[in-house]
C-alpha cells in the first residue's frame, strides 16, 4: 500500500511548520518507501557502479510528494526525513544481524570472506549509530550534519538549505564532527568504518 | 562533556584546523585556557587528520550489502522443531533454507515468506489458504508441503527437500534427449493432472521449479505458490534466473514461461494456463531453444501473445511430426484451441513414445539461429526505447503501461493489409512530408489525421511515433511503434517496400540509426524517380542523426539531382553546410530552400528555413543576423503556434548570448506562457529550460536553479526523457560550474549520460563529459580532468565537430593556466582561437584571447599580452558591447597595472574592473586587486577593508582557485601594514591552498610573505626555513616552464620586487 503524495505532502508541509508530530507519522512511511527502493536499487543495480544515494532519496521524493506548487525547501525538508529514514533503516539492519547470529547458539556457522566482512560493518554502523546518538546528546545540530550527508548522500548546500546555515558551516561543522565521532567509535571498538576511499 | 564545554573545543578546534599545521601548536599555546581543554583539542586534532576520507562516501554506497536479504539470514536459528541449516536459494525477498526436522529426523526445505508480505493481511491470507490446499496433493511428481506455519513474526512453508537439479540446470548442462524431455514431459502432465483435478492450478510451470532426482524422478515445486512468485520473484531454486526478466510490477515472474492471457494480466486464468506452459517447457527441450524470447519481459509478452513460433522440427530434425503438432497445440494462443486437459496432453505424450523406438540417441542439437526475423527486431527496439537504467520508476510505469497497451490492442489474426483510404493517405503523405521538412507538430497532426481516419494504417502509426520521438514524447512513440508492430506481425504479408519503409520508420524512431541507414539503403536501390528523391532525404536525415554529416550531405545532395525542385533537402543542406561552418554554401541552400518552399506557397516551410538560418547564426555568434532571421520567422509564423514557441525561444537565446538577460527573459517567458495555453507541454519544459540558462547567464543563480528544478519535475510529468536529460545536465553544470558541488552535481551529470550515452546523443555526451571534468577539478584531481578533456578533445575530432575541438582546446588550455603552466597553456589557447575565428565565433574567440593575455603577461611577455587584448577589445565592440569580456580584459588590465607596479593606474582599472564585475565570480578577483592598488598607493585602511572583503566573499561562494589569491593579496598588503601575525598566518593558508592544488609560482610568493611576517615577529628559525622553500620553489619554475620562460618571468616588475626581497631574506640570514 502506497500512501497517497497528497497526505506526505501535507505531512511535510505541517513539519517544516513546526509540528514535530508530523515527523512522527511522516517517518513510517517514508522508511517503508525508501527500504523498498533502496532494495529495488540494490537489485538492479549494474555491475561496478555505484549507488547513488542522493539519486535513490530523490526517487523516493519524486514517488512520494506531489510537486504541484512544490517549493525546493519542502524537497529540502524531505530529503532530511529520508535521511533519518536511511540511517534507521542501515542500523535495523545491522542490528537484526548482530542478532541473528548471536541467537544461533553456538552452531557453527561458516563465513565466506565477504560474511566476515559484512559482520565487521554491521558492528560498525551500530558503533556509529551509537556514537552519533551520544554526539546529538551534546551537539544536535552536528549529528543532523552527519545523518544528512553520511545517511542521506546529501551535498552540503542541501543540508545547509534544510538547517537554515551557510554551507560554509556545514562544512566547518562536518569536519569537527567527524573527528569527534571517529575517536568515538576508535576507542570503543577499534574498527574502522566501512568507506570506499 | 557538557554541551558548553564541548561547544569551547569544538570552536578551538575549527580555528586550530582551518590554520596550517605548523601553526597550531603556537596558536593552541595562546588559546587553550587549561591543559585539559589542550590535550582534549589535540586528540581531535589527530583524528580529524585521519577522518579525511571517513563517512565521506555515504553509507548506502560504502556498504551496499546492507540491503541485501542475506543480511536477515536465518542460518543456526530453530524455528519449531526445524533446525535451520542452511540457505538453499534466495531471491526477491524472501528465502528457502534447507532445514534439519529434529522430531522426524529428516531433511526439509523451509520457504520463509517475504516482510513484504507479511505486511499485507489479506494477501498473506489467501497465500497460506493456498499452500494449505496444495499440501493435500499427494503425488509421486509433486513436491510434497508438511507444513504451513507461522512463529512470532514470520510465516512459513515446510516442504520436502528434494535432492538432485532442475530441469533448468540439466538443460544447461547438456541437452536433453528426446526421450528425457517426453519422460520429464510425461510425469509433469501427469503431476499436472492430479493437480487440476483437485482445483489447483500451478500458474507458474517453468524448468525451475521442476526438479529431476538423481533416479529420473520428476518432482513439480510450488503449487500454489505460484502468486508469490509473481509478487516476488522467489523460488525454492535458481533464485538469480529471475534477474533475468525481471520488470518489477509486471505481473511476470518468468516471462518466457507464461501462457498469453498470463501475459495480457488476465488474473483469473484457468488450468489451460498451465498447459500453455508445459508446451514452452516441451518447445525448450526438444528444440533446445525458448519459443519465445527476449531482452525485456515486455518484448517477451508481445512474442508470447502475437508470436507463433516455428515448429520445434526446424531446430531439431529428429522431432517427429507428431510431436512437432502436440508441441504446436499445447501453444496455441486461445486456449480453445489447446489441449483442454492435462490427461489428453499425457496421452498423446505417451502415444509419442510409444513410436519412439527406446534405444535411439537423440540429441537435440540446437542448429545455428537464422537471422532474427525483424518482427522480432522491432520488439528489441522498443525495448530499448524503454530501457532507462538507474531512474526506475518512469520505466515501471512505461512497462506496465506498454503491458496496457497490449491488451488494447485488437489481436487479429490474419493481417492482410488493404490499402488505406485515400483520405488517410493524404494525411499520411502531409504527415511524411512535414518529417522531412523538420515540422514535427505539424507532422504528428496529420499523422494522427491519418490515424483516426484508418487505425489500422500501420505505416501511418509507425510515422507518427517517429514525430513523437522528435517531439520528446516517449510514452506516445512506444504506444505508437507497439500499434504498427502489432497491426503487421508479420511482415512478409506486406509489399516489400511498405515492409522496408516499416522497418526503417521504426529504426528511425528508436535512435537505431545504424539499421534505420540499411533499411533507408535498401528503399534507395528499390525505388525511382521522385520516389527515390524521397528515399534519400530519408537516408539523409538517417545519416544525419548518426552524425554522419558528409553521407548526409552526399544524399540530400543525389535527392536534389533527381528532384529539383524538392526544398527539403536544400534545408537539410543548409543545416548542414552550417554545421560545417560553410557559410557560403548554408547560404546558398537556404536560399534554394526559401525560394522553393515561397513558390509552392508553403509559408510553414518558409518559416522553418528563416528559423533554421536563426539557429545557424546564433551558434556562429552572429546575432544580430539571428535576431533578423528569428524575427521575420516570427512575423511569418502567425497560424502556427509550435513554429511561434520554437522562434521565441531561439530569439531568446539570440539576446541572451549578447548578455542582454531581461529581453531574453523575456522572450522565454512568453514562449512559456504561449506553450501553457496551448498545452505544448514539453515545449514549455524546454522554455523553462532556456529561462534557466538565461537566468544562469545573468548570474541568477538560484532562480536558475529554481527553474531547471521545474523542467525536470515538469519532464518527468510528461515522461520527456530528452528534457528531463537536460534538465539534469544543466543543474549538474550548475552546481559543479557555479556552486563549485562536485559532490552535488555529479549525480545530475551521471544520470543525465546514462541516458545521451546509449542515445548516442554526443554533443550532449561531450557537453556532459566537461562536467565531470570540472567536477573532478573542484576535487583537486587535475591530472583526472585534464584527462577527461583530452578525452573531449578526441571525441570532438572524430565526429569532426569544430566548436567542440575548439572548446576541448580552450577548456585544456584554462585548466593549465589554473595550475599555472603556463607555457603549455598558450598552445590550448592559440589553437582554440585559430578554431573559433575560423568559424567566425568571435565572442568565443575572444574569450580565447583574454586567457592568452592572462598567460602571457604572467610570463612577462606585457608586449604580447597588450596587444592580444586590444584584439580582445575591438572582439566587444563586435559583439554588441558583450559584458563579461569586457568585464574580463578590464580585470586582466588591472592585474597588469600591480604587476608592473604602476599602483595609481591599477588603482583606476581595478574599480573599473570591480564595477563591471560585481555581483558576479570574478567579483572576488577584482576585488583584491583593487585592495592592493589601493594599499600600495597610499590607503593602506581601504586596501586591507578590501582584501578582507575579498577573502570573506572567497570563502562564501567556495571559489577554490580564488580565495587563495585573495589570502595572498591581504597577506601582502598586512605585511605592507605591518600586521605581522595576521600577514603570517593569512599567507601560511594561502600557501597551504597553493601546495594542494600545485600552483608554486603563487606558492613560492607566499612563503616569502610567510617568511617576512616572522622576521619582523623575531621568529628567525621559522623565518629561515620559509625563506629558502620559497627560493626552492622559485628556482624550480624553471624546470616547469622551461629556461626561457622563466627568465622572461624574472623580467616582471613585481618578480623582481619580490625576489629583491628574497635576497634581502637570504642574505640577512647568511
Amino acid at each position: 500500500m502506497t500512501p497517497s503524495p497528497k497526505s506526505i505532502t501535507e505531512l511535510l508541509i505541517q513539519w517544516r511548520e513546526g509540528d514535530e508530530t508530523a515527523l512522527n507519522d511522516l517517518m513510517p512511511l517514508v522508511y517503508e518507501e525508501m527500504r523498498r527502493l533502496a532494495r529495488y536499487y540494490m537489485r538492479r543495480e549494474r555491475p561496478g557502479h555505484t549507488l547513488q544515494t542522493g539519486a535513490l532519496v530523490n526517487e523516493a521524493y519524486l514517488r512520494l510528494v506531489e510537486h504541484k506548487g512544490m517549493r525546493w525547501q519542502n524537497r529540502a525538508h524531505f530529503y532530511a526525513v529520508a535521511s533519518q529514514a536511511m540511517r534507521r533503516i542501515l542500523v535495523d539492519h545491522a542490528r537484526a544481524r548482530h542478532y541473528a547470529k548471536r541467537g544461533g547458539g553456538g552452531q557453527m556457522v561458516e563465513l565466506d570472506e565477504a560474511e566476515g566482512m559484512f559482520q565487521k560493518q554491521a558492528a560498525n554502523i551500530v558503533a556509529l549509530d551509537d556514537a552519533l546518538t551520544d554526539l546529538s546528546a551534546i551537539d544536535p545540530r552536528k549529528s543532523q550534519i552527519v545523518e544528512m550527508r553520511y545517511f542521506g548522500g546529501m551535498s552540503v548546500e542541501e543540508t545547509a538549505t534544510v538547517l537554515g546555515i551557510s554551507p560554509v558551516t556545514v562544512m566547518r561543522e562536518w569536519r569537527t564532527a567527524k573527528a569527534w565521532l571517529l575517536r568515538a567509535i576508535s576507542t570503543d571498538s577499534r574498527q574502522k568504518i566501512p568507506n570506499r576511499a | 562533556m557538557t554541551p558548553e564545554r564541548w561547544q569551547q573545543i569544538d570552536e578551538l578546534l575549527q580555528e586550530a584546523i582551518e590554520r596550517p599545521r605548523c601553526e597550531r601548536a603556537a596558536f593552541l599555546d595562546e588559546v587553550c585556557a587549561d591543559e585539559a581543554s589542550r590535550r582534549e583539542v589535540e586528540s581531535l586534532i589527530s583524528f580529524h587528520e585521519k577522518a579525511e576520507n571517513f563517512l565521506e562516501v555515504p553509507a548506502l554506497e560504502a556498504a551496499p550489502e546492507f540491503l541485501d536479504n542475506q543480511g536477515e539470514s536465518l542460518v543456526g536459528l530453530a524455528v519449531g522443531p526445524y533446525r535451520i541449516e542452511r540457505l538453499l536459494g534466495a531471491g526477491g525477498m524472501g528465502e528457502v533454507y534447507l532445514a534439519e526436522d529434529t522430531k522426524l529426523d529428516r531433511r526439509v526445505a523451509i520457504k520463509f515468506l517475504p516482510a513484504d508480505l507479511e505486511a499485507n493481511e489479506v494477501a498473506k491470507r489467501r497465500l497460506l489458504r493456498e499452500a494449505k490446499a496444495a499440501a493435500k496433493l499427494d503425488h509421486p511428481n509433486i513436491c510434497a508441503t508438511y507444513e504451513v506455519g507461522e512463529d512470532a513474526n514470520r510465516s512459513f512453508i515446510v516442504m520436502q527437500y528434494v535432492q538432485g537439479e532442475s530441469l533448468a540446470c540439466r538443460i544447461q548442462r547438456q541437452p536433453l534427449e528426446l526421450r528425457e524431455s517426453l519422460d520429464v514431459g510425461i510425469q509433469v502432465a501427469d503431476a499436472l493432472a492430479e493437480a487440476h483435478s483437485h482445483g489447483i492450478i500451478h500458474r507458474d510451470i517453468k524448468p525451475q521449479n521442476i526438479m529431476i532426482t538423481p533416479r529420473g524422478q520428476v518432482k513439480v515445486l510450488d503449487f500454489g505458490l505460484a502468486k508469490l512468485v509473481r509478487s516476488t520473484g522467489l523460488t525454492q531454486l535458481d533464485a538469480q534466473q529471475q534477474s533475468q526478466l525481471s520488470a518489477p510490477g509486471m505481473v511476470v515472474g518468468t516471462a518466457p514461461y507464461m501462457s498469453p492471457e498470463q501475459a495480457k494480466g488476465i488474473e483469473s486464468v484457468d488450468a489451460r494456463s498451465d498447459l500453455f506452459s508445459i508446451g514452452v517447457v516441451l518447445y525448450e527441450s526438444i528444440a533446445g531453444r525458448l519459443p519465445f524470447s527476449g531482452s525485456s519481459s515486455i518484448e517477451i509478452c508481445s512474442q508470447v501473445i502475437h508470436l507463433n513460433p516455428p515448429p520445434p522440427s526446424e531446430f531439431n530434425s529428429h522431432v517427429p511430426p507428431a510431436l512437432d503438432a502436440l508441441t504446436i497445440k499445447a501453444l496455441a494462443k486461445e486456449p480453445d484451441a489447446r489441449y483442454q486437459s492435462a490427461s489428453e496432453l499425457l496421452e498423446d505424450l505417451r502415444a509419442v513414445r510409444l513410436t519412439r523406438p527406446a534405444e535411439e540417441q537423440v540429441l537435440t542439437k540446437p542448429i545455428p539461429l537464422k537471422p532474427r526475423t525483424s518482427s522480432i527486431r522491432a520488439f528489441a527496439t522498443l525495448s530499448n526505447m524503454l530501457r532507462q537504467p538507474r531512474v526506475m520508476i518512469p520505466s515501471v510505469i512505461a512497462a506496465v503501461a506498454i503491458a496496457l497497451i497490449l491488451l488494447a490492442v485488437p489481436i487479429r489474426l490474419r493481417s492482410t493489409p488493404r490499402l488505406p483510404p485515400p483520405e488517410a493517405l493524404r494525411w499520411y503523405n502531409q504527415g511524411t512530408s512535414a518529417l522531412r521538412d523538420g515540422l514535427y507538430y505539424k507532422a504528428s497532426n496529420a499523422l494522427q489525421n491519418a490515424v483516426d481516419v484508418n487505425g489500422e494504417f500501420a505505416l501511418a502509426h509507425a510515422r507518427l511515433a517517429e514525430a513523437m520521438t522528435e517531439l520528446d514524447y516517449a510514452d506516445k512513440a512506444s504506444y505508437e511503434i507497439i500499434r504498427a508492430r502489432s497491426l503487421v506481425r508479420d511482415l512478409s504479408v506486406l509489399p516489400s517496400l511498405d515492409a522496408l519503409y516499416l522497418q526503417a520508420i521504426t529504426y528511425t524512431a528508436s535512435r537505431e540509426f545504424e539499421r534505420a541507414i540499411e533499411s533507408y539503403q535498401e528503399i534507395v536501390r528499390q525505388t525511382q524517380d521522385s520516389e527515390k528523391a524521397y528515399a534519400y532525404v530519408d537516408l539523409g536525415i538517417a545519416y544525419e542523426k548518426d552524425d554522419q554529416v558528409d553521407k548526409a550531405i552526399d544524399s540530400y545532395l543525389k535527392a536534389n539531382e533527381l528532384a529539383p525542385d524538392d526544398p527539403a533537402a536544400f534545408l537539410r543542406l543548409g543545416v548542414l553546410y552550417s554545421r560545417k561552418q560553410n557559410t557560403e554554401a548554408a547560404d546558398e541552400a537556404f536560399q534554394k530552400a526559401q525560394t522553393l518552399y515561397q513558390a509552392l506557397s508553403n509559408l510553414e516551410g518558409v518559416t522553418e528555413v528563416l528559423y533554421q538560418r536563426g539557429v545557424a547564426s546564433n551558434n556562429f555568434g552572429k546575432l544580430t543576423e539571428a535576431r533578423t532571421h528569428l524575427q521575420q520567422a516570427f512575423d511569418l509564423a502567425r497560424d502556427n503556434k509550435h513554429q511561434q514557441i520554437r522562434i521565441l525561444l531561439q530569439l531568446s537565446r539570440a539576446w541572451y548570448v549578447g548578455g542582454k538577460t531581461a529581453r531574453a527573459q523575456q522572450y522565454a517567458a512568453d514562449a512559456i506562457a504561449a506553450a501553457q495555453a496551448s498545452g505544448m507541454a514539453n515545449l514549455s519544459t524546454q522554455g523553462l529550460l532556456e529561462l534557466g540558462k538565461i537566468l544562469q547567464y545573468g548570474r541568477n543563480y538560484d532562480a536558475a536553479e529554481r527553474s531547471f528544478n521545474q523542467a525536470l519535475e515538469s519532464a518527468q510529468l510528461q515522461n520527456g526523457r530528452r528534457n528531463k536529460a537536460m534538465a539534469e545536465l544543466s543543474l549538474g553544470t550548475l552546481r559543479i560550474g557555479v556552486h563549485h558541488d562536485a559532490d552535488g552535481g555529479l549525480p545530475f551529470i551521471e544520470r543525465a549520460l546514462e541516458f545521451y550515452e546509449p542515445g548516442g546523443y554526443r554533443k550532449e555526451v561531450s557537453d556532459s563529459l566537461i562536467q565531470l571534468a570540472r567536477a573532478k577539478c573542484l576535487k583537486g584531481d587535475y591530472d583526472a580532468a585534464l584527462g577527461a578533456y583530452e578525452h573531449m578533445l578526441q571525441v570532438a575530432e572524430r565526429i569532426d565537430d569544430q566548436s567542440l575541438v575548439a572548446r576541448s582546446h580552450a577548456d585544456i588550455g584554462n585548466l593549465l593556466n589554473q595550475q599555472e603552466r603556463y607555457p603549455e597553456a598558450l598552445g590550448h589557447l592559440e589553437k582554440s582561437f585559430a578554431i573559433y575565428t575560423s568559424l567566425d565565433n568571435h565572442l568565443l574567440a575572444g574569450y580565447g584571447l583574454a586567457d592568452r593575455g592572462d598567460a602571457l603577461w604572467r610570463l612577462g611577455r606585457y608586449d604580447e599580452s597588450l596587444e592580444v587584448l586590444s584584439q580582445a577589445s575591438a572582439i566587444v565592440d563586435q559583439t554588441d558591447s558583450n559584458k563579461w569580456l569586457l568585464a574580463k580584459i578590464s580585470l586582466i588590465d588591472a592585474y597588469i597595472a600591480i604587476s608592473e607596479r604602476q599602483f595609481l593606474e591599477a588603482r583606476g582599472k581595478a574599480k573599473k574592473a570591480l564595477t563591471l564585475n560585481a555581483g558576479t565570480e570574478p567579483e572576488v578577483d577584482a576585488r583584491y586587486t583593487l585592495g592592493m592598488a589601493q594599499a600600495f598607493s597610499g590607503k593602506k585602511r581601504e586596501g586591507r577593508f578590501m582584501c578582507e572583503g575579498a577573502v570573506e566573499r572567497a570563502r562564501h561562494v567556495h571559489d577554490p582557485q580564488s580565495l587563495p589569491n585573495a589570502l595572498l593579496a591581504l597577506a601582502v598588503v598586512m605585511l605592507e601594514a605591518g600586521d605581522m601575525h595576521l600577514a603570517l598566518t593569512t599567507a601560511l593558508e594561502a600557501q597551504g591552498m597553493f601546495e594542494r592544488v600545485s600552483r608554486p609560482e603563487s606558492e613560492w610568493r607566499a612563503w616569502l610573505v610567510a617568511g617576512l611576517a616572522n622576521r619582523h615577529a623575531g621568529n628567525s628559525a621559522r623565518e629561515r626555513e620559509y625563506i629558502s622553500r620559497a627560493g626552492n620553489l622559485l628556482a624550480g619554475l624553471e624546470g616547469r616552464w622551461g629556461t626561457e620562460a622563466y627568465n622572461l618571468y624574472l623580467t616582471r616588475p613585481d618578480v623582481q620586487y619580490y625576489r629583491q626581497l628574497l635576497a634581502g631574506a637570504l642574505n640577512v640570514n647568511n
